[in-house]
């Protein structure tokens, strides 16, 4: 039997843990998918998403579950362009407090193992801003 | 048409006393039989080697990762795992082989667990273990418990 699809508990836990941690002084929020438009230049993005059904063990079948987390930095292109410093530090704060999370009790789900992975970084520019890009992928064994 | 049986049906218990405990969590299971073979040349049947069958003997394997059944928050008290047969290493046992689907045939059979190992790798590995139960007597279709 396949239990309950593991998405939104999973976004739940990482939102809990990382919407609003303060790093450098500034307080850090957490959207999904996208941001608003009023959001500050400095924030957090539950990107994708992806599941397998592990059929590995006859007591059930468990998630293989990953999801993508985009740290999102902006300064202007004029004058100081900054640096992936605060993109550096916020990532390692989202790292941190995720590095043990549980899903609510109410799924039934349980988080058998979890693994962090830090893809390359992305920089992007506009007319009118440079953006600097941390990513990090959870992945998570669930039962 | 032909009826497949998936192999994560076919489920190996062993009998606690009371109840068939499922070997838990299994990732394979195996049973192997062999029948040993009589030979013999006479005068009686000239030029031809005669064969009957001798005794049959076998072994049942099984590999599995390791869980706790011995607490009662996990939910997982009617199970065995390494903590269990850890507990019954040597001893005799009723095991039974059974898919648990309708009109399927299940097996019964006493054994001895003759091998039982734990294995614990690092990082995300979970530990698994493996054991061996050495048949006695005959396997039946039969519950004899």
């Amino acid at each position: 039997m396949i239990k309950a699809l593991p998405d939104k508990y999973i976004r739940k836990a990482i939102f809990t843990a990382v919407n609003g941690i303060v790093v450098n002084t500034k307080t850090i929020l957490c959207y999904d998918t996208k941001a608003t438009s009023q959001a500050k230049d400095n924030y957090i993005i539950l990107s994708t998403q992806s599941n397998e059904v592990d059929k590995s063990v006859k007591c059930g079948y468990r998630w293989e579950s990953s999801i993508l987390i985009d740290i999102i930095t902006r300064y202007s292109i004029s004058g100081n362009t900054g640096s992936r410093l605060l993109a550096d530090d916020i990532l390692d704060k989202v790292r941190e407090v995720t590095d043990n999370l549980t899903l609510d009790v109410a799924s039934g789900l349980t988080i058998v193992t979890q693994s962090q992975s830090f893809p390359n970084d992305l920089v992007s520019e506009t007319q009118n801003e440079i953006i600097y890009r941390k990513l990090m992928r959870i992945e998570f064994l669930i039962n | 048409m032909s009826t497949f049986i998936k192999g994560e049906d076919l489920i190996l218990y062993v009998h606690d006393g009371t109840i068939y405990r499922p070997l838990a969590c299994l990732t394979s299971n195996s049973l192997s039989q062999t029948q040993s073979i009589i030979e013999s040349q006479t005068k009686c049947d000239p030029g031809v080697t005669i064969k009957d069958a001798g005794t049959m003997s076998y072994d049942i394997s099984a590999e599995g990762q390791y869980i706790d059944t011995t607490t009662a928050i996990t939910g997982a008290l009617t199970k065995a795992s390494h903590d269990y047969l850890f507990t019954i290493l040597g001893t005799s046992v009723t095991w039974k082989l059974d898919s648990g689907l309708a009109g399927t045939v299940a097996y019964f059979g006493t054994a001895i667990i003759g091998d039982l190992s734990l294995d614990a790798g690092a990082g995300d590995e979970l530990a698994t273990f493996s054991c061996t139960l050495a048949g006695s007597g005959e396997i039946v279709t039969t519950d004899p418990v």
